[in-house]
């Protein structure tokens, strides 16, 4: 008896709650894919589909060869590689900085560093497109590298700050005693133990730069640079919605981001707590 | 191999110096330990000497070479760390060999020494594991290799041996002691155990509050310790202590204190009258070994002694540890031999062996008996 009512008490104070959640959570998700395979007449017709009864993949070949998502997904991936590049490198040497090296105004500019994460991306963008018009940076590719890089750097250095902190300053100094320099140290010691962060570092750069809709919305005005993002944005008209094509380009752009998310998790945890043990 | 010298070294961190005027000189070949209680600048100094810390002052010298702006990787020093160091993502094998393949040694010849270091540290079946796969004395047992495969002019030890637990502790103790002995390789080792300082060193160097207190061999320190930080610190159980004043009785001169009188050896007796302490306070310091409670025999035993009782025993199995109400509410140490069984609460007679005791000023804490 006694058995019985913990088990319900656990049910309804810990698996319900999660269970609606879930299903809060996951189904738009879940919408998506169904939408994606259903042909057009089944979308929109009433009552409603739960389980498509017939399931095709017409809308994944008409956004991938009709409507340009290949350019979109090729541009995506050129502009996410680039900014995670750029991003890890710059995080790692100021992560660097920040945990191995005592300097005046340290604890001030970690407080910078997160203050910048403070300031809505939206309160930016007319700056930015100014500065990025007298730049004749508008729709090149570069001006979306540069805006996501700058906005990646704070956080991202924190999370290395974090990272580089957990590898004991004895194994550089172990490296240094044993013929190595500073940054003989870094590259033989150092970043072999570092890979998972960085890894994990360029992972969330590459999961914001492909997610990102606002910048590249207000940067780009040629079909030829749009992003996924941008691209699905476009099918929605003032008149009509592409159900089809904009549910099937979602899932074509979710399935990197998750691929990578399932990766990093791990690492968000680790980074964020400071609890990587060697 | 070579010496290295300290002249006048100085650290310092802003307003704060943490080694003051440090002057040493270690011989070609000489096992030396800085011990010193947590804080005393005796990991700094040889960090210093690593070139892991800059020097604010003074010269460093290992042969005939000034190192003060050399880079640890021209210094040919090889380190021991406190927690090993030992590279995560490295076998053994590529732990030890790492130092080599820096310095551009050819394969065969990293190939040979990597195994004859191997060998020397029973490591051989090792060579393939990760440090995540060793034990923590196998670890420092490739800590060892990886310093010794370098065959250095100098090595760098900083506690070595203070992650151990204590039975292993004792056994690398002496295998660090005989590959000394085996390498014949000047190094300088530091520790805050005194018993690991005693046993391993061929001199100590004694460091408190970034300053050096004495440099000597193990047995000077314990039987000659030039001020009451070093008694007190060097020894264990510590040294006791007894505040007093010396007072002249015909031609000897007495220590008394809350009832007790004792009578200062000849030698003593000259050395304080020569310095005009008689009439002035003073501390005696006192080893727990010096102190009898065996039954008073001889005349000079009867004229020294002391009657208190047992507040604690410590029986570590070897020996006992009496603790006895002390003079003016100290408490007064004694080693007592196992097979006399004491109660707690128990009168006892104790007789001081004066021969043993040291006197200090109680102003300056220094060692009378070695005061010009």
């Amino acid at each position: 008896m006694m058995k019985i009512s913990l088990q319900k008490e656990r049910f309804f104070t810990l698996y319900f709650p999660l269970l609606i959640t879930m299903t809060f959570i996951m189904f738009p998700f879940y919408w998506t894919v169904n939408t994606a395979l259903k042909n057009e007449g089944d979308i929109v017709k009433t009552p409603l589909e739960y389980i498509p009864s017939q399931i095709t993949f017409d809308n994944f070949i008409n956004a991938w060869n009709n409507i340009g998502f290949a350019l979109f997904f090729k541009n995506s991936l050129f502009l996410a590689g680039c900014t995670v590049i750029s991003v890890v490198f710059f995080a790692t040497l100021v992560g660097y900085a920040l945990s191995r090296y005592r300097f005046k105004g340290k604890k001030a500019f970690l407080l910078l560093l997160l203050c910048t994460q403070f300031v809505p991306g939206a309160m930016l963008i007319i700056p930015l497109f100014i500065i990025f018009k007298n730049l004749g940076l508008i729709s090149n590719p570069l001006s979306l590298i540069i805006a996501y890089t700058t906005f990646q750097i704070p956080f991202n250095s924190i999370l290395m700050n974090g990272f580089i902190s957990n590898v004991p300053v004895q194994l550089e100094e172990a490296a240094m005693v044993d013929g190595c320099s500073r940054l003989q140290a870094i590259r033989h010691v150092i970043f072999p133990l570092l890979l998972p962060g960085i890894v994990a570092t360029g992972v969330f750069t590459f999961i914001y730069a492909w997610n990102e809709f606002l910048f590249a919305f207000m940067l780009t005005n040629k079909a030829a640079n749009f992003t996924l993002s941008v691209g699905l944005s476009y099918m929605m008209g003032e008149f009509n919605i592409n159900y089809g094509a904009l549910a099937a380009g979602s899932v074509i752009a979710l399935v990197p981001a998750i691929i990578m998310f399932a990766y990093a998790q791990r690492y968000l945890v680790n980074g964020l707590g400071g609890a990587v043990k060697g | 191999m070579a010496g290295v010298k300290l002249q006048n070294i100085y650290k310092r961190y802003g307003d704060t110096t943490v080694v003051q005027d440090v002057n040493l000189e270690i011989k070609d070949k000489e096992f030396i330990v800085l011990v010193g209680p947590s804080g005393c600048g005796k990991s700094t100094t040889l960090r210093m000497i690593a070139g892991l810390e800059e020097i604010s002052d003074g010269d460093m010298y290992i042969g005939d070479k000034r190192l003060n702006n050399m880079p640890p990787k021209d210094r040919d020093i090889a380190m021991v760390f406190q927690n090993y160091a030992l590279y995560p993502h490295m076998d053994v094998y590529e732990n030890m060999a790492f130092g080599l393949k820096m310095r551009k040694f050819a394969k065969p010849e990293i190939d040979k020494r990597v195994h004859e270091a191997a060998n020397i540290l029973n490591l051989e079946s090792l060579l393939k594991r990760k440090p995540k796969d060793l034990s923590g004395g196998q670890r420092q047992r490739v800590a060892l290799g990886r310093a010794i495969v370098r065959e250095p002019q100098v090595f760098l030890m900083d506690e070595p041996l203070s992650n151990l637990d204590a039975k292993l502790r004792v056994q690398m103790r002496t295998e660090i002691s005989k590959l000394q002995k085996r390498l014949q390789t000047t190094t300088v080792y530091v520790t805050h155990d005194q018993t690991e300082a005693m046993t391993m060193g061929d001199r100590l160097v004694v460091m408190k509050d970034g300053i050096i207190q004495q440099i000597a061999t193990p047995d000077e320190i314990y039987n000659a310790p030039v001020n009451m930080f070093v008694a007190g610190f060097i020894g264990s159980p510590a040294m006791n202590f007894i505040n007093g004043n010396l007072q002249a009785q015909g031609n000897k001169v007495i220590f008394t204190a809350c009832g007790v009188e004792w009578k200062l050896t000849n030698d003593q007796a000259k050395k304080v009258s020569n310095l005009n302490y008689v009439g002035k306070e003073v501390i005696i310091g006192i080893r727990p070994e010096d102190i009898r409670n065996e039954g008073v025999s001889t005349e000079s035993q009867k004229e020294n002694i002391y009657k208190t009782c047992i507040e604690v025993q410590e029986n570590t199995g070897a020996e006992v540890y009496l603790h006895c109400t002390g003079v003016a509410d100290t408490m007064l140490t004694l080693r007592s031999d196992c097979s006399i069984k004491m109660q707690c609460g128990e009168k006892v007679t104790l007789s001081m062996d004066m021969e043993k005791a040291h006197l200090f000023d109680k102003s300056t804490q220094q060692n009378i008996m070695l005061c010009k």
